[in-house]
């Protein structure tokens, strides 16, 4: 075609022209108009057409005169010994962030600057414009396709769930609209935070034994929670462990070897920027390989057992600053090696630390301690013997808590710092369960009696009918609330929730919100106790109002949740709370009533349930639980059952309560669904009580 | 020193962005080996090298001044062709092929080795970006741009409008010039 015969109209463009528009950089309103022309005037057409790559680039492209494509065997050793260098000699540089497409609102959020990216996510400092702070954003790419952006979505949504000193929060998870492109943007805000990794502080200092167990057992109680809310963190490393700064703190380093080294406040970083992939691609996103477990670069399934083991390595570097299998080819199969023990690296780590920590390096994930509340427990009790005399919680209590309202002028960019770190191998993170209620067996066992028993005498605090309507939930309120956006909908509602429970912070509660309203939410018992707001939110399916710990929670009445369509309700831990019979069991299927004062089952009979757990509570009958044909794990330790009858015929899979020989193997050898009791193998679990007698065995801490 | 494009390189020592990172090792990393490989060298050795090549290169870059687009590669080409030199004078000694040494006796070939060498690494670039787009616009920008048929054809096979395979041509070329621009061009 030639070019000369075409008529150039006034309306054609030139190539330069043409570029631009195709990159979107003309006016967007003009976009139309363009797409337009180009599709009836051949002039400019063949203009587009003849934007090209040179011939020469194509051709390396399609591999012309290049050998065949070396084996995936042989590039991911290349990319391994390549992250290894990366890992031993990068240093931190200075940051001078440049921004990149950013877009300028998402949300109530004020995209104010790029802070770094990595795997599918881009990190963006930001104004939250409703609540006037400063959060960090994280943007999921739109490169990433449905399947991608869903599964992030979920771990977003799981870890929302998980509120703890020791874990970074994630306030809200979110999902912009489709714009014109048709993909929505998922994001979720978290917060900022001041400070630096424990990969920049080991290249500075050399702590001692007091603060590796100190540091150490904040790890664990965090990976503990983020066990419990199902998660696996996958990439536990130095550059993701965060030491928030101490107020007061000075810049001025500690004497490397003083003992009054400065305990920092430990966040758990870097959940959910990138997903495990195969093949190539899995090898840099599986984890950083220094840390990872064997099982976890043989790409079987993992478990909290394999940050077990990550978190042993950090600790065994902290202890003798070199890694347990540091000659090893971690990529290749060479895993019969044992590490030198620690005390012949460093005398200073006391017997039983040393003990610990080389269990937790085991290669065999059946040989390191079950749980990382045990490994935290174990780390208090030598934070305690260390620390003599003891303090009065018998914890530490140089963990400073921090007001939210703590000053934010010079928080740094805490996602930036680890993303910078994690250059190559990404944190990944998976669910271990797509049921994020999934506990672990540790939490199930009562605690210590002063702390279980619930008190019978206290009664519930029930507020007067009268007042629901005129302050709380009056008609105005509600028709207020409503005409917002789901986001705006859930910040109303806290708020609310926070006038009525003074001691919330409703900046700690969160949510998940769909477009058609909010789904989830998640509150503290320990300082909530009246939820009479929440009713307004009339999509909830999961509601979480958990005590921090058996006894802590404040929780006793339930009924302003009576109309909502509840899937899942986490009530665990509140005491008081003795009367469930106004949840709503249509939709339920999950119930976590463990450590309340909940006595019966009766009136759950109708309900469809899979998962029930009632540990620690005053209940003694099953019976009602005889017609659930949908039950399939019951957690039920502590409790005053005798029988286990009502349970032949149910679908139960897994168990945990106190099973005595004589008295309940005959009924529970008939459940043929079983597969574990109290997380044991049937068949092991069966050998192992015929061993110890009466008392019921258990891979967990009996404490 | 005039900063006219957001390259790659530039923007590793300019600012720690992680994920150019990531794309910059896995780009050289496997160009480099590629081309070692294909110079006679086993796999044990070739990985020897590119480790070598990048201790090098990390101690290095933090300082390294960024004179233009072809400086960076003509500087790692340096880098490869020397590693590759030492190794196989050590090599020899153990009765290693002659011609694995004979590809580093002189500097006969040398132009050509060098634009061997460049194939490799450009050979690279599509498998780092493609992950970042959708697959219909790497098909868009692939078929058209990289195998040349008309987007017409293009956009018909993919059940997509002409603009959006032209778009789609655009963004990703206007990428590689601007973020590859050691490689791309001459
Ligand atoms: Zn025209």
């Amino acid at each position: 075609m030639s070019l000369i015969e075409e008529p150039i109209r006034d309306s054609c463009y030139s190539k330069a022209e043409i570029r631009a528009m195709l990159l979107g950089h003309l006016a967007p309103q003009d976009v139309q108009r363009h797409e337009h022309h180009l599709s009836v005037c051949p002039r400019c057409a063949s203009l587009a057409e003849s934007i090209g790559l040179d011939s020469g680039i194509a051709s390396c492209f399609l591999g012309e005169d290049l050998p065949p494509p070396v084996s995936e065997n042989d590039l991911e050793d290349v990319l391994a010994r390549v992250c290894r260098i990366e890992q031993a000699s990068r240093k931190p540089v200075t940051k001078s962030w440049s921004h990149l497409d950013l877009p300028e609102q998402l949300g109530p959020y004020h995209l104010k600057e790029f802070l770094g990216s990595g795997g599918m996510g881009v990190v963006y400092r930001a104004e939250d414009t409703v609540l006037n702070r400063l959060v960090a954003i994280k943007v999921i790419k739109t490169g990433a396709d449905a399947e991608t952006r869903a599964q992030l979505l979920n771990e977003a949504r799981a870890l929302a769930a998980v509120r703890h000193e020791n874990v970074v929060t994630v306030y809200f998870v979110g999902e912009q609209p489709a714009d014109d492109d048709g993909v929505a943007t998922p994001y979720f805000a978290m917060e900022l935070l001041e400070g630096q990794t424990l990969r920049d502080y080991m290249t500075s200092s050399r702590p001692s034994v007091e603060w590796i167990i100190q540091v150490g057992r904040q790890i664990a109680a965090g990976l503990a929670v983020v066990h419990d809310a199902g998660i696996v963190h996958r990439d536990i490393k130095p550059g993701n462990i965060w030491l928030e700064k101490l107020k007061g703190e000075t810049s001025q380093p500690a004497s490397p070897r003083s003992s009054h080294d400065a305990i920092p406040q430990v966040k758990l970083l870097d959940f959910g920027l990138a997903h495990q992939v195969s093949g190539l691609s899995g090898i840099r996103r599986a984890g950083t390989p220094a840390y990872v477990a064997p099982e976890q670069i043989r790409g079987a399934d993992v478990d909290a057992r394999a940050d077990i083991f990550s978190l042993g390595c950090v600790l065994y570097e902290l202890c003798t600053g070199q890694l347990p299998y540091p000659e090893l080819k971690r990529l290749g199969a060479r895993w019969d090696l044992t590490p030198p023990p620690i005390r012949t690296l460093n005398s200073d780590v006391p017997t039983q630390l040393a003990t610990l920590i080389e269990k937790m390096v085991i290669v065999d994930p059946a040989a390191r301690p079950a749980s990382a509340r045990m490994i935290q427990f174990e780390l208090t009790n030598l934070a305690t013997a260390s620390n003599e005399p003891p303090t009065v919680t018998g914890q530490s209590d140089l963990t400073v808590e921090f007001p939210a309202s703590a000053p934010q002028k010079t928080r740094l960019p805490v996602l930036s710092a680890s993303l910078l770190l994690a250059a190559i191998a990404i944190a990944a993170i998976s669910l271990l369960n797509s049921n994020s209620a999934t506990d672990f067996h540790s939490d199930d066992h009562p605690a210590s009696p002063q702390q279980t028993a619930p008190s019978m005498t206290v009664l519930a605090i029930q507020l007067p009918p009268a007042t629901l309507s005129s302050d709380v939930l009056d008609d105005a309120w509600r028709e207020k609330v409503l005409s917002k956006p789901p986001q705006l909908q859930l910040n109303e509602v806290l708020q609310r929730l926070a006038l009525l429970n003074p001691k919330f912070d409703w900046l700690q509660g969160s949510g998940w919100v769909e477009p058609y309203g909010v789904i989830r939410i998640t509150l503290d018992a320990d300082t909530i106790s009246d939820l009479r707001p929440v009713q307004v939110l009339d999509n909830l399916r999961v509601v979480r109002c958990r005590g921090s710990a058996p006894g802590t929670g404040t929780l006793s009445d339930v009924t302003p949740l009576s109309t909502l369509p509840l899937e899942e309700l986490h009530c665990r831990n509140n005491p008081h709370l003795r009367d469930l019979s106004s949840v709503p069991l249509k939709h339920l299927n999950f119930l976590d009533a463990s450590f309340t004062a909940l006595e019966t089952l009766e009136g759950f009979s109708e309900a469809r349930l899979t998962q029930l757990k009632i540990t620690g509570t005053k209940v003694s009958d099953l019976s009602p639980l005889r017609t659930m044909k949908t039950l399939r794990r019951l957690n039920c330790v502590g409790c005053p059952i005798s029988d286990f009858t009502p349970l032949i015929g149910l679908p139960l899979r897994q168990l945990h309560a106190d099973v005595q020989a004589d008295r309940d193997q005959a009924v529970l050898r008939s459940i043929k669904t079983l597969e574990t009791i109290n997380q044991i193998p049937i068949a092991e679990f069966w050998k192992k009580l015929a061993e110890t007698g009466s008392s019921s065995p258990s891979t967990e801490l009996d404490d | 020193m005039q900063t006219t494009s957001l390259t790659l390189l530039h923007r590793l020592c300019q600012i720690d962005e992680s994920d150019a990172w990531d794309r910059f090792v896995r780009l050289y990393s496997i160009g480099i080996y590629s081309w070692v490989r294909r110079q006679g060298f086993q796999h044990e050795d070739a990985a020897d090298i590119v480790q070598d090549i990048f201790v090098t290169l990390l101690q290095k870059l933090p300082t390294f001044e960024h004179e233009g687009p072809k400086s960076f590669r003509g500087w790692l080409w340096t880098i490869t062709r020397n590693k590759c030199r030492a190794r196989a004078r050590q090599r020899k000694l153990e009765f290693v092929p002659a011609e694995v040494c004979d590809g580093f006796a002189g500097k006969d070939d040398e132009p050509f080795a060098e634009e061997e060498f460049r194939r490799h690494l450009i050979s690279q670039i599509a498998t780092v970006i493609k992950a970042d787009y959708t697959p219909d616009v790497w098909q868009a920008f692939w078929q058209h741009a990289v195998e040349g048929k008309p987007a017409s054809a293009v956009a018909k096979t993919l059940g997509i409008n002409l603009w959006a395979v032209y778009t789609a041509k655009a963004k990703i070329i206007a990428r590689l010039n601007e973020e590859f621009a050691d490689l791309v061009s001459d």
